[in-house]
């Protein structure tokens, strides 16, 4: 995510964020790792890597965004998710090591918009 | 070692075959058969994922289960249907942005990706009102 995104969130500093949501805050911050979580945040950060901004590997390790977001949903910051799933598919249709994400979105539009899927795979 | 007469012409019939369920997919555009059969095909589908707020609900996870509620996403995250593996990369081959909007080409129909095609096909509740909006928004890209 590029830094115009983080517009409205400049108080956040995500290192002092995934300190705030770590079991042991005591351990050294080697690298963001959703599996030193605690339960809500870890959660949170699994549904982003898998589902809202789904991406094909590495879904323990935190980026950028995935530190962003869930701050944002546990402070009752609304996101405009229609906005950042757009990106993603845009994203991910551009660079050629992801994966196609939102199927079930896609095929849902498919079939609202009448496309004819007699004898396709699925 | 030459191949057999039979095995050629299976070969041919596939060949011919696959090249009309290509053309039947993207109404005849070359261009787009090219950047499919080059590019497209070959990058897979991530798989998809459910989540079942029953689950929340049942092991007591009352603090995800109210801020996912509070952001709208029920809905998007506990969808679950068919999908269509090659059409899904079909839309994805041709998707290009007009504006805010996302288009596509899926057998020759247009799939405009509007704010609007969210609410009324997935997302039905994530934009209700602006009213309803307690806290201040964030609009990354606007």
């Amino acid at each position: 995510m590029s830094k115009g995104h983080t517009t409205g969130i400049q108080e956040l500093n995500t290192i002092q964020f995934y300190q705030s949501c770590v079991r042991n805050p005591t351990e050294p911050v080697n690298r963001f790792n959703a599996g030193n979580l605690n339960l809500t945040p870890r959660i949170l950060a699994y549904i982003i890597a898998w589902q809202l901004t789904p991406r094909g590997s590495n879904h323990v390790v935190l980026h950028e965004e995935d530190l962003i977001f869930p701050y944002c949903i546990m402070n009752i910051i609304k996101i405009n998710w229609v906005s950042i799933v757009m990106e993603h598919m845009l994203k991910s249709n551009r660079l050629t090591d992801y994966r196609f994400p939102y199927a079930i979105f896609v095929s849902k539009l498919i079939d609202y918009l009448e496309v004819d899927t007699t004898n396709e795979r699925n | 070692m030459a191949s057999s007469p039979h095995k050629k012409r299976r070969s041919r019939e596939q060949h011919n075959n696959n090249q009309g369920i290509l053309e039947r997919w993207f109404a005849g555009d070359v261009e787009a058969m090219t950047t499919f059969m080059h590019d497209m095909s070959i990058k897979q589908i991530n798989v998809p994922k459910v989540l079942e707020f029953s689950w929340l609900k049942s092991g007591n996870l009352a603090e995800p289960r109210v801020v996912l509620k509070h952001q709208r996403l029920k809905h998007f995250l506990k969808i679950t249907r068919n999908v269509y593996p090659d059409l899904v990369k079909v839309f994805y081959t041709n998707l290009t942005q007009d504006g805010r909007k996302l288009v596509s080409h899926v057998k020759g129909v247009k799939i405009t990706v509007t704010t609007e095609v969210w609410k009324k096909c997935c997302w039905d509740q994530i934009l209700k009102t602006e009213s309803e909006q307690r806290t201040h928004d964030w609009n990354p890209g606007t």
